[in-house]
Parts: structure tokens; C-alpha cells; sequence
């Protein structure tokens, strides 16, 4: 598998001349590669540019894990998978550590000199008061990390968490989305898009912003999709097709989508309303769409800076609202 | 030779074989070869051929040998079986001497067996009874014949045993439909009379009428009068209907043919018209002539107001083929412009739905469907509402009188505990029952027509598990104490929701109204009230709570193509959404509101 996730990375990184600012090693348990591998493979995206390199942690693998040769490899910023400090909850989310070792992994890491670290938090957990959520943020900030994602539970259905589907009420989860947001900014955090939260401006995630401002990107490994500017692929996700197909000298593509200028503004929409950086008129006019924010601006959701249509706080939960209101109101621009 | 036609049609209850019997009839007298063969032989729509029914008549002429050897000429007219189009199949059992009445071996007589059977009789057919499916091992031959003596009081020893599926029998019933049905009884010297029982239209060559030649003969190069319109033709083409059209220059008294003859619309040349020659004209028409008569109500909207013109072109190329569909512009306050249309029975209406929707690709809104309403004002004068939006304000109101069927039902006895009480639950009245078979009963009952319009069939045959069958006929009117039920939705009455409800009944419909729309209408920004109001005054309420959220918690790498898709996704629902006010209603609400339980 190493072999050919390395392979991979050569066939991609190898093409042109990138210039690359981020790195993110993620999805599954990174940290439990060595480390060598990790430095082989940053080396090959290693540009004067390159400025964030974060790798996930799990506090569950906290005994196996050489953190100070992730930072010697190369790691500049590390995300930790916490979830919550309530075993109860952690049991009930099928999570494999304790809160005893996430603050011990935490400890540790820092220790270790890590001076950019982000904490993964859920709420809305299945039993969760308010209360019980207050406890778990003021846990978090005891460790005081650069960066908070905080997530709103997800129950997909078809899976154990979905079926059993005991999820804190809606109310309930609106109420917890604010109390964090009053919490943390009351601590000096920034809240700059739906989950995540930023100490400072320059600890906001380089990486996960270029998402959502739509940089390009590579995606490695089996499913993992990347983003040229103007198409969006992604490889497949069985082991074996991906292996074979690296083996024979291919990347292991099952899917590429050209945008068409109308993907391309839906793309803006949804993702705009997500965060603090808003949607761009300008940006959408370029592409040969007309917004009028009218509309928009009447849900009182939503301020308008120059081109810029920016949610507030209660906006930014209804992203998914606030663009599809958009989508419908785009108009396409004649002769563009 | 006019003494060796003979014209039939087959009458049977849905599921019995009515089209499987014909396909193996076309076989076996070589009507068709196996290569052209395929199922349901004469249903040529779509639409009746994955629903497995007949909307429209057709015919099909073949030829056989009897065991003297004489040849026949033998029509098979194929009619509708359903209700909604018992006008067409009078027209086409009107046009034969005798049918065939296919009874499923396994299943019995059923509800409609009967009422077709009784529709043949009047017409004073040649019926022979044919037992069907007698290989399927759940065939009970006996008992299908103890019905066919008792119940229909037909001769059970002239009873035909067939396998329309195997073939079994069917050389069988050739013998007996050449031996038992009578001659065409015409008078071939008479001037010209020929009776249409349907007729279709072909975007090349107008309309192409079906008809049975019942004095004289026909003749192409000729100019035709329609007696019943008045119109007058010149007959392009007439010939004999097999599985193509066969062009020919005469068709006898006894014939069964097509012609064409630049006729425009079919509603030019009704079932049940007259065609006659121009040069020495019938001085009489045909009996039993009558005007479409829709019985059920509703109005059409596009979903998006844009499309109205596209939806009333739509309507004028259907009406072109369907001379039972009655329609006229409206204007709702929530919904625009649209049509209220005429139905001749619900199944009338799901097929223009369904055409109108496949054919022309519309996407619809349709109100709650409603009968013909007689209202007697107290200055004397009488009105027909069709509309609730119509309905005067009951200070004006003298009388309200409803439409009345005569229903039968038939199923197991074990069934009717659970029957009964869906009967009385509609308001069934002078309810009478008896065995019609040794573990089978009839239910009788009047009832408002108002009541089996929506829900009513899908209900009997989930408390029959399927085993009970239904019939009907209109009877007359009979007072009912009504009430105008309005909807409110965010404080704005929606016209198209309106309905007229028994009074005794509108504040428990009202309350489950409001129910069903909490369900139906997605959450908004805003608390939603949903109302339902009789006279202003409000007697039912439900609130569907404002959205608090609307965001996915995570979007990264491989969300964002997801995240697209799903914006994309519904954008194209919200075109199936209607605006009324500042809430979005969808489709599924304006039938929802229908729903009891």
C-alpha cells in the first residue's frame, strides 16, 4: 500500500511546476506510518511555499506514536481527534481511547513541541445535554490549541450510530451551536466557518480553507478526490483497483468532472455561506452569472461588504438554505 | 355472406384474461404470425399496457373454418372494462351480437363481471361463459360454474373451458362463437347506417374512426353525413381492422371497419354516432347516442406559471385523441392560471395526468378531485358546482343535493366485518347483502359518489388483502348537508385546497387536513401556521415549526462534489414546488389533503 500511495505521489507532484502551501496527512491513522515515509513524501512537495503541514491523530495509538520525529519530518501542525471528554460518550460514539488518554495525548503532544494544534469536537452527541457540551468545551480550553473544529454529529443512516439514531434534539443542537460560539469567542477565538475556530488569524487551517475557497488540490490514496481549478476527480476506492492501477503506470482515476461555469457558481454558493469569507459577486460574474443579493440580504442572514455577501453567525447555519435561495436566483449573463 | 359474420366482443373482470384470450384467439385462427406476435395484442398504449386495461375500443377481423367447413368472417370488438368508460363499451357491445364472458377459474365472479355481464344483456347479446385459467392448480371448475348458474343465471352447461394461457379449449369456443352467436340482422337494401364505437387519432392521417356497418353498405368515394353532428365528410379510406388496416372499397351490412375521412378531432365523431350518406341519407339515426358526461372534477396547474401555455397546447393534442375530456381556463389566486377539467371517473383522470406528464413531459399540480354538486338557491334558481371555489355562501343556499351511485362489492364472506365498516364509514345507505358463492358475498349499498372519488379502491382492496372487487352506477341526487372547508396556509387561503365536506364529517377531514399538510410542506425560516376554516371561523390548526438550522457540519475534499449535486438536486425539486404567499407547497400537498388515514 505504501508503495503505492508513494507512487501515486511521484506521478502527481512530479507534473509541472506546483507550488505547493499545504500539506494534510489524514483520513484513517497517519501517525501510525513511520515517519521516514511521511519525510520521503513531504520532501517531494517541499517548496519555499509550502507552509502547513498537518498530520490527524488519534488519541487511541498514543503509545505507538514518535512525536517528535513527526515534527522532525516535517509536521508543523497536528490535529487530534478528541470528540469529546465524556467516556460515556466517547463509548457510545465507538471511539476506542478515553478522555484520560485524549488529555494525556495531548499533554504529550505539546510537550513535544507542536506550536499549531487543532482538537477535533462533537456535539449534539446521542444524550448530550447543554451542560454536558459546556463541560467538554471548557475541557478544551484548558489546553488552549491554536484551533477548534467543532462538529454538529452527523447520523448517516445505514450505519450503526444512524440506525440506533438517538441524536441530541435539533433545538438542542441549535442551542449547543451558539453556546460554543458565545464560549470561544468569549476566549479570544474566531469563528470563521461553520465548525472551525481560529485563536488567531494565522492559525486559521490554510489547508481547510482551500477547500472552500476552491484552490486546487491533489488527493492521494484510495477515494481521495482532487481539484485542478476547473475539473474534479477522484480515484477509486477499492485497494486493489488502486493498486493495480499505479502498478500499471496509471493513476488510479475512476471519475473526472469538467465544471461547467454553472457547477462552478453552485460550488461558490455552497461553500460561501459556510464561512466568514462570503460569497464574491465579482467572482460569480467572471464565471457569467448575475446575483442579485436582494433577496439574500433580506433573510437577515447575510451582510454585504463591497462584493462580498457574508453570513453572520446565525447565517452560517443556514449555509445550505442561503444557497439554494442563491442558485435559484442566478442569472446567467448574455454573451458570456 | 353476411350469415357468416360474426361480431363478439369479451367481457371480463380485470386480471381475468380478457387480453391473453384474444392474443390466443388472433393465434389460432392465424390472425397474426409469430413474428409479429407479442402480448396484449390490442392495446397499443403504453399506458394500457403496463397497467394491463383497455381504454380505448379497437377491432379485429379474423377468419375461421367451422367443422363443416364453412368460412366466418369473426370481429372481435376489445372494450374497456373499466367503469369510467362504460359509455364506450355500451357503444361497442351495441355493435355486437354476442360476447363472451371470461370467468377466472380461480377467482370467481366478480363485481365488475356482473355489471358488464348485465350492460351485455341489455343489448340482448349471445353470452357465452367461458371459464378461464382452468390449468392453474387453484382452479375450482365446479364452483366458477355454481356462480355462473346462481349469480349470473347463465346456463352453465353452454360454459366454454379454456387456458387462454396454454391454449387449452380454444378450438372449443372458435366452434362455439361460429355455431351459437347470430348473424349480423341488418337490412343490406336500407340506406347506409353505421355505427361508430371509437375512434382514434393518428398525426398523419386525422382521425381514424372505428364502426360497424348496421344497414346497407359502405363505400369509399363517397360523401359521408354524421347524423348526430351534421357534419359532412369525404371519405379518404374505409377497410377492415386486423393487426395493420387493410384498405378496401365496400364493407356489408355486418362489416366491422375504420374510416377516414379528414375528420379534424375525435370529438367530432363520438362513440355513437351515425354515419349515414350524404347522396340518400338514413331518415333515422342510431339509438343511444349520447353526449360525454364527466362525473369527476379537478382543476390542472403547471407547476411552474411559465409553462401554462405549454400545458394548454398540451390539452388541445389530448383532446384531439380523447373526446371525453372536458376542460375550461381558470385562475386560482394561489396557483395562476390552469384548467378545471372534466373526468369521466378517477382512472379517466390518472390517465391524463399520466399522458400529460409522459407525453408532454408537464409537471403538474392537481386539486383535490370533486363531484357534481346541485345546489337549489333560495331565489329559485338551480346550479351545478363543480368547483368549490363556486360554491354560493349557504345564505343563499336553499338545498344542497350530492350525487348517489348504486355500488356493489363482491369478496370472501370472511371479509365483511371490515367491508361493512368501510361502507358505513363512506356513508353507505339501504345496505343489503347475499352469497353469490359458497364462501362469497354481494354487498349493496347507495352511497355518494363524493366518497369513493379518492382512496376508496385502494382502501377495499387492502382490508380485502386484495380479494374484493367493486362496481358501480350513477343514481340520482340526494340531499347532503355540506360544508365549504377552506385551507389557510401562513394566514393565506389556498383556493386549490378547498373542499366540500359532509358536515357531520369537515372538522375531523379539516383536522386531518392540516395533519397531512404539516407532513407534506417542508419546514420554512418562519413558523408556518396551517388552518383549516369553515365560514371564516377556524375549527382546525396545526403549526409547522420554523427551521432553526440548515448546514452539514463538514465539507472538504470529496464533499464539495456531493455538496453540488445535492444543490443541484434541489434546485430541480423546488421546480416541482408551488409559491404560494411566502410558502413553497409541494405537489404531493394538494393531493395529501385527501388522505383519511
Amino acid at each position: 500500500m505504501c508503495t503505492a500511495i508513494s507512487e501515486e505521489f511521484v506521478q502527481r507532484t512530479q507534473q509541472n511546476n506546483q507550488e505547493f502551501q499545504t500539506f494534510y496527512a489524514g483520513g484513517g491513522t497517519p501517525t501510525l506510518l513511520p515517519p521516514e515515509f511521511w519525510m520521503r513524501m513531504i520532501s517531494m512537495v517541499k517548496t519555499p511555499s509550502l507552509r502547513e503541514v498537518t498530520i490527524e491523530s488519534n488519541p487511541a495509538v498514543l503509545d505507538a506514536v514518535d512525536y517528535s520525529s513527526l515534527l522532525l519530518a516535517g509536521f508543523n501542525r497536528i490535529s487530534v481527534g478528541v470528540q469529546s471528554f465524556n467516556d460515556e460518550q466517547l463509548a457510545l460514539l465507538g471511539r476506542r481511547h478515553n478522555s484520560s488518554e485524549a488529555s494525556e495525548s495531548l499533554k504529550l503532544i505539546s510537550k513535544t513541541g507542536f506550536k499549531n494544534i487543532s482538537i477535533d469536537l462533537m456535539y449534539g452527541l446521542p444524550g448530550q445535554t447543554p451542560e454536558d457540551q459546556k463541560t467538554d468545551v471548557e475541557e478544551v480550553l484548558r489546553f488552549l490549541p491554536q484551533h477548534i473544529s467543532v462538529y454538529d454529529l452527523t447520523l448517516e443512516p445505514g450505519t450503526p450510530m444512524g440506525d440506533r439514531g438517538k441524536k441530541a434534539s435539533e433545538n438542542e443542537c441549535v442551542e449547543m451551536y451558539y453556546q460554543i460560539h458565545e464560549i470561544l469567542t468569549a476566549n479570544g477565538y474566531t469563528h470563521y466557518e461553520v465548525s472551525s475556530y481560529a485563536l488567531e488569524d494565522k492559525f486559521k487551517s490554510l489547508h481547510n480553507s482551500s477547500y472552500w475557497n476552491r484552490t486546487p488540490y491533489i488527493g492521494i490514496g484510495p477515494s481521495a478526490h482532487s481539484f485542478t481549478g476547473t475539473d474534479r476527480s477522484w480515484n477509486v476506492s477499492g485497494i486493489p483497483e488502486y493498486e493495480s492501477a499505479l502498478m500499471h503506470g496509471e493513476l488510479p482515476v475512476e471519475f473526472t468532472e469538467e465544471l461547467t461555469g454553472e457547477n462552478a457558481a453552485d460550488e461558490i454558493l455552497a461553500l460561501g455561506f459556510r464561512n466568514i469569507n462570503g460569497v464574491d459577486l465579482a467572482e460569480l460574474k467572471d464565471l457569467g452569472f448575475d446575483l442579485d443579493p436582494a433577496e439574500i440580504l433580506s433573510t437577515g442572514l447575510v451582510t454585504r461588504r463591497g462584493n462580498l455577501l457574508v453570513p453572520d453567525e446565525k447565517g452560517m447555519l443556514f449555509a445550505d438554505l442561503l444557497a439554494l435561495k442563491a442558485a435559484e436566483l442566478l442569472e446567467r449573463i448574455p454573451g458570456v | 355472406m353476411q350469415k357468416n359474420i360474426r361480431n363478439f366482443c369479451i367481457i371480463a373482470h380485470i386480471d381475468h384474461g380478457k387480453s391473453t384470450l384474444a392474443d390466443r384467439l388472433l393465434q389460432a385462427t392465424g390472425s397474426v404470425s409469430d413474428r409479429e406476435f407479442h402480448n396484449q395484442m390490442l392495446d397499443s398504449m403504453d399506458i394500457e399496457r403496463e397497467r394491463g386495461i383497455t381504454i380505448k375500443s379497437t377491432a379485429v377481423t379474423m377468419h375461421s373454418r367451422n367443422k363443416a367447413g364453412e368460412e366466418f368472417q369473426l370481429n372481435l370488438i376489445d372494450t374497456p372494462g373499466h367503469v369510467d368508460f362504460s359509455y364506450e363499451v355500451s357503444r361497442a357491445l351495441a355493435s355486437c351480437e354476442g360476447a363472451l364472458l371470461v370467468v377466472d377459474a380461480a377467482q370467481g365472479v366478480e363485481a365488475q363481471t356482473v355489471a358488464n355481464l348485465y350492460k351485455a344483456m341489455e343489448q340482448e347479446l349471445e353470452i357465452i361463459p367461458v371459464v378461464n385459467k382452468i390449468d392453474l392448480p387453484s382452479a375450482n371448475i365446479d364452483e366458477t360454474l355454481y356462480e355462473i348458474d346462481n349469480e349470473l343465471g347463465l346456463d352453465p352447461d353452454g360454459a366454454v373451458l379454456v387456458s387462454a394461457k396454454t391454449g387449452q379449449g380454444i378450438d372449443g369456443l372458435l366452434e362455439a362463437i361460429m355455431d351459437r352467436i347470430p348473424p349480423p340482422s341488418g337490412d343490406p337494401d336500407a340506406p347506409l347506417r353505421a355505427r361508430v364505437f371509437d375512434s382514434i387519432f393518428d398525426p398523419y392521417r386525422g382521425v381514424i374512426a372505428y364502426f360497424r356497418v348496421v344497414d346497407g353498405v359502405m363505400r369509399s368515394n363517397q360523401d359521408i353525413l354524421l347524423m348526430a353532428r351534421g357534419n359532412e365528410y369525404r371519405v379518404e379510406e374505409i377497410g377492415h381492422l386486423g393487426i395493420q388496416r387493410t384498405k378496401c372499397e365496400i364493407l356489408n351490412n355486418g362489416d366491422v371497419g375504420y374510416i377516414i375521412a379528414g375528420i379534424k378531432s375525435v370529438s367530432d365523431v363520438r362513440s355513437g354516432e351515425t354515419i349515414t350518406t350524404k347522396l340518400s341519407p338514413a331518415k333515422e339515426m342510431l339509438e343511444g347516442f349520447a353526449q360525454a358526461k364527466p362525473v369527476v372534477f379537478s382543476s390542472l396547474f403547471p407547476i411552474s406559471s411559465e409553462d401554462y401555455n405549454d400545458l394548454a397546447l398540451a390539452m388541445d393534442k389530448l383532446k384531439l385523441n380523447d373526446a371525453s375530456l372536458v376542460f375550461e381556463k381558470v385562475n386560482s389566486v394561489g396557483l395562476g392560471f390552469g384548467f378545471r377539467c372534466g373526468f369521466l371517473g378517477l382512472l379517466h383522470l390518472e390517465v391524463v395526468q399520466e399522458r400529460l406528464e409522459r407525453e408532454f413531459g408537464m409537471s403538474l399540480v392537481l386539486t383535490a378531485p370533486t363531484v357534481l354538486y346541485r345546489v337549489s338557491l333560495t331565489n329559485g334558481e338551480v346550479k351545478y358546482i363543480d368547483n368549490p371555489n363556486l360554491y354560493p355562501d349557504p345564505s343563499r343556499i336553499e338545498l344542497t343535493e350530492e350525487p348517489y351511485i348504486k355500488a356493489s362489492v363482491i369478496m370472501p364472506d370472511k371479509y365483511i366485518g371490515p367491508v361493512t365498516t368501510l361502507l358505513l364509514g363512506r356513508r353507505g345507505q339501504n345496505y343489503t347483502n347475499n352469497y353469490v358463492g359458497a364462501r362469497r358475498v354481494e354487498i349493496k349499498v347507495d352511497m355518494p359518489l363524493a366518497e369513493i372519488v379518492y382512496d376508496f379502491y385502494d382502501k377495499l382492496k387492502s382490508v380485502t388483502q386484495g380479494y374484493g372487487s367493486f362496481d358501480y352506477e350513477s343514481s340520482d341526487y340526494q340531499p347532503g348537508n355540506l360544508a365549504k372547508v377552506d385551507i389557510l396556509v401562513n394566514g393565506e387561503k389556498v383556493d386549490a385546497l378547498s373542499m366540500l365536506v359532509h358536515l357531520d364529517r369537515a372538522h375531523t377531514w379539516a383536522k386531518k387536513a392540516c395533519e397531512n399538510l404539516k407532513e407534506a410542506i417542508p419546514k420554512h425560516q418562519f413558523k408556518v401556521p396551517i388552518q383549516g376554516t369553515i365560514g371564516g371561523a377556524i375549527i382546525a390548526r396545526t403549526t409547522i415549526s420554523a427551521l432553526r438550522k440548515d448546514v452539514t457540519a463538514k465539507c472538504y475534499g470529496g464533499d464539495i462534489t456531493r455538496k453540488r449535486k445535492l444543490l443541484e438536486k434541489q434546485k430541480a425539486g423546488k421546480k416541482r414546488m408551488k409559491m404560494v404567499g411566502r410558502v413553497m407547497i409541494p405537489q404531493k400537498a394538494f393531493l395529501a389533503v385527501l388522505k383519511r388515514d
